[in-house]
């Protein structure tokens, strides 16, 4: 995967998530964040970080979106929550606009 | 009318609420409204007979936003007249008789005469008779006089026939379109037109304005709409004090000449002994204070008095010639109010264009519409959102979850509805919900809390932040007693509470509703469906302590509260904006109007399901008094026909939300409906319409954009092609249903491509999932923010 199309997600304990620019944009804050004009440093450089979110939801989170463009695409799956997850991720989910 | 300087808009005042006694003649004479109470009546317009004015105080900017609500209602008036001092006021920097237009209904006006001498004033800036155009429902109307003495000097800069032209409604045309027919009557010729302007021309737009509903005249449409009106047409101001002096000279000259008897000044002017220094006064008023911006002054101002002096000789031949015109108009398109106007009776009079007509000739190549080729076939779909998921899976552990701190409202009151929704629902999820004092509780379904779980719940929860409280279903729970220990306990008070929801609660009674509504003076929302021991007491005591500030009342289906009983008590609600009445036995026509010409004024929501008794009369009176309504629900009145549908096409430009149902309505009222006041439309329901078809589909396609829920069930007349003309064209479509409609194939389902649109009821899968997360649930009241309670120390107040 060439750098241009990928982005960086930093969870709260500092882990980098380096997925593609496309999985990325299944969120709607990210991808204003990446697409808007003016410049937000995550446009220029590529990463966003997520002080409030930690590294097991953000991996979740990156592991939606990938499911999420497998579904769009007509490979219909289910995806998995476990339980003790799902209230920060619901409002990690919230807070991205996902 | 010093409303008229200060920089108000002229009719400000007048706007307040005009009585014109016993409204022989409603003068909008800016010297009467000083003298009279015009200005002072405030309340509402009763013109005597002439139902309603609608020229609020506040509503009338003139705007031409705001002139959608505009509306004057000549109702049984005998003369409508327009005699233009105030309209001078208008002007402002509006369009003059903007809002006029609006909803001007002719109804069963013998004579409306735009007696302009105030058109003139009018001009200001904008269009002087711009409205009145708008809407000017000839139909049972005698004489439509446009005085051009006015309008000449309206005609300062624009056209001033411009808009009268666009709405004028010849009866059978709809109120879109200048009638070409009713052209020929009216006498809108140029050579009025000519006279009338001098220098613009005069039915320009006439042409342009007629609308055909075979969907041309794209500039055209109704006029109906603030919408239309609001995007004025740019037109350059200024009318300078010298041309305002000529208009009081014109003004001068026509009060002082022997007018025939039906233009003679109506009494109400006379007696005010209105002096022309007066008017003098006032438009020079207008102009220092208005601060007309002559930048268009092209004209040297010699010439501009000669044309002037032009036009007051013309406007005498013109005024002649509009009496013949008017004569042979009301001759030809003079009809008894009640007749239907979807275009039957058109087929008749072979000159008036019959929308319905053309409708009919056009029918078959109407619906062009191809699907999509689409080789894989496959169905669009959803991805469900992580949001949706992560919901989904909390509430179906809903037991495991050990604390809710930290989750906004929103998530909250979502959760809460699914566990209810799920039934994953107990005391020990509803402990997690009501801990640490929330201000809202809202329990969709509470049908499985017995009265000792609330007590138990309740017993010690502190109410004082409580604003929202919603239990819905609680027959099982809430009783007398339960309130008494629970919310009406000793030394307990509701101070902050705004909305209470007790739907269904069949064990609660006409005292302990007394208690609760005294421990809660600041109440605001009441919904109180299916309680089905109230009886008429308890609701007479709600108007007695909350007649002044109850803004929401449901009453559905209380099958104990007789309809005769309950007139007393909603007279006294004077904010009413939200009502239902569905059910309640025994509701006819002559107590609706009562309740909604007392109280109805502000009402925006109105649910009158299975009222069977209504008739097409009170859609009468609901399009004349509710001009702000917004939601509407006649499902199930069987008796309600075209011309109560068109009455609410005239009157209720604003709705958004409608439910029909089991309605008797032909697919040409429905579709000159969506088209006249459906533009705003965002959920609309036909369901079990069963006339609806290819009209009522183009109607959509084209007017409604806004649509974000359709209900087409059982509409079985509706093909392949209608639909997917409707989907593909209402991009914000967001759901569709479509029970029972079983001729739809999958060339429709697979050939649309909106890839928005939800459609279900066509084979039953997910039914629910999304079907109730269309709108955003309303935080507090629907149409207002919810006060602060006076003494209440909750200062950081979300108002909606």
């Amino acid at each position: 995967m060439k750098k241009e199309d990928t982005v960086k997600l930093i969870s709260a304990e500092g882990f980098e998530f380096i997925i593609d620019k496309k999985a990325a944009m299944v969120s709607q804050t990210i991808r204003n964040m990446l697409t808007s004009p003016g410049s937000f440093s995550e446009t220029e450089h590529g990463r966003v970080s997520f002080p409030e979110i930690s590294t097991t939801i953000l991996e979740k989170i990156c592991q939606y979106f990938h499911w999420s463009l497998q579904y769009a695409s007509g490979k219909e799956t289910e995806f998995h929550i476990e339980p003790e997850l799902t209230l920060e991720l619901m409002m990690a989910a919230n807070y991205l606009h996902t | 009318m010093d409303g008229l300087d200060g920089g108000k808009k002229g009719a400000d005042e007048i706007g307040g609420g005009f009585d014109g006694g016993v409204g022989k003649r409603l003068d909008f004479d800016g010297v009467s409204a000083q003298k009279r109470g015009f200005s002072e009546t405030g309340g509402d317009a009763d013109c005597g007979v002439c139902e309603r004015w609608g020229f609020d105080g506040e509503r009338l900017d003139f705007d031409g936003g705001v002139s959608e609500r505009l509306k004057i209602d000549g109702g049984v008036g005998e003369k409508l007249d327009f005699v233009g001092e105030n309209s001078g006021g208008f002007s402002e920097k509006k369009k003059g008789v903007d809002g006029i237009g609006g909803g001007l209904d002719g109804g069963v006006c013998e004579g409306v005469d735009f007696d302009c001498s105030n058109s003139g004033g009018l001009n200001g800036k904008n269009k002087g008779v711009d409205g009145i155009g708008g809407c000017l429902d000839g139909r049972v109307c005698e004489n439509l006089d446009y005085d051009g003495l006015n309008l000449g000097a309206l005609s300062g800069k624009r056209r001033v026939v411009d808009e009268i032209e666009g709405g004028l409604d010849g009866g059978v045309c709809e109120k879109s379109d200048l009638a070409g027919g009713v052209c020929e009557e009216l006498d809108f010729e140029t050579s009025n037109a000519g006279n009338l302007t001098g220098r613009k021309r005069g039915i320009d737009e006439c042409g342009g304005e007629v609308d055909q509903v075979a969907g041309e005249s794209a500039a055209g449409g109704s006029r109906y709409t603030g919408v239309d009106k609001g995007k004025g047409k740019e037109i350059q101001p200024s009318i300078s004090s010298d041309e305002e002096l000529e208009l009081v000279q014109h003004l001068e000259y026509f009060m002082n000449s022997d007018p025939a008897p039906d233009l003679q000044p109506p009494e109400i002017f006379q007696q005010n002994e209105v002096g022309v220094r007066e008017l003098d006064y006032l438009n020079q008023q207008q102009d220092a204070v208005l601060g007309f911006q002559r930048e268009q002054d092209y004209r040297e101002p010699e010439v501009r008095n000669e044309e002037l002096a032009r036009i007051v000789e013309d406007d005498i031949q013109w005024l002649e010639d509009r009496k013949r015109a008017r004569r042979q108009f009301a001759l030809r398109f003079a009809r008894p109010s009640g007749e239907d106007w979807d275009g039957e009776s058109s087929a008749s009079n072979p000159n008036v264009p019959s929308t319905a007509r053309n409708m009919k000739q056009s029918d078959h190549p109407l619906i062009r519409w191809k699907p999509l080729e689409n080789d894989d076939n496959i169905p669009r779909r959803f991805v469900p959102s992580l949001l949706d998921l992560s919901l989904t899976v909390l509430a179906s552990n809903a037991d495991m979850i050990l604390s809710l701190k930290g989750v906004p409202d929103t998530l909250k009151k979502r959760l809460c509805n699914l566990v209810c929704d799920s039934r994953k629902m107990n005391a020990r999820v509803l402990d997690l919900f009501i801990r640490d004092s929330p201000e809202e509780i809202r329990v969709k379904d509470a049908s499985w809390i017995t009265g000792d779980q609330f007590k138990k719940s309740f017993g010690s929860f502190n109410f004082k932040n409580l604003k929202v409280f919603q239990f819905d279903l609680c027959g099982r729970c809430i009783s007398d007693e339960v309130i008494a220990a629970t919310l009406a306990r000793p030394l307990s008070s509701l101070p902050g509470l705004g909305i209470i929801s007790l739907r269904g609660a069949c064990h609660l009674s006409d005292e302990a509703l007394k208690v609760l509504v005294t421990l809660a003076p600041g109440l605001c929302s009441i919904n109180l469906g299916e309680c089905s021991l109230l009886t008429h007491i308890g609701i007479n005591y709600i108007a007695d302590v909350l007649g002044n500030c109850l803004r929401e009342l449901m009453i559905d289906y209380c099958y104990r509260i007789d309809a005769k009983d309950l007139v007393s008590a909603l007279k006294k609600f004077k904010y009413l904006e939200v009502l239902s009445v569905a059910g309640i036995p025994n509701l006819c026509d002559g107590i609706l109007t009562d309740i909604i010409t007392a109280s109805g004024r502000n009402i925006r929501d109105l649910d009158l399901t299975d009222c069977e008794r209504l008739t097409d009369s009170s859609l009468k009176i609901i399009g004349q008094t509710c001009s702000d309504l917004r939601a509407l629900n006649i499902v199930n009145l069987q008796n309600l026909t075209d011309v109560g549908l068109s009455y609410l096409a005239n009157g209720c430009q604003s709705i958004r939300s409608l439910k029909l149902g089991r309605n008797k309505f032909s697919d040409e009222a429905i579709a000159k409906f969506i088209e006249i006041a459906g533009r705003l439309l965002e959920e609309l329901s036909l369901n079990h319409v069963s006339q609806v078809g290819p009209l009522t589909a183009l109607s959509l396609a084209k007017f409604s954009q806004k649509l974000l829920s359709l209900d087409l069930s059982w509409c079985r007349k509706v093909t392949d092609e209608e639909l997917g003309l409707i989907v593909d064209s209402c991009w914000s479509l967001k759901l569709l249903k479509l029970f029972g409609c079983t001729q739809i194939t999958n060339v429709f389902l697979h050939g649309h491509s909106n890839s928005l649109v939800q459609i279900i009821g066509l084979d039953m899968t997910s039914l629910m999932e999304r079907a109730g997360t269309l709108k955003p649930e309303a935080i507090h009241l629907r149409f207002s923010p919810l006060p602060v309670p006076c003494g209440s120390e909750n200062l950081d107040q979300q108002d909606v």
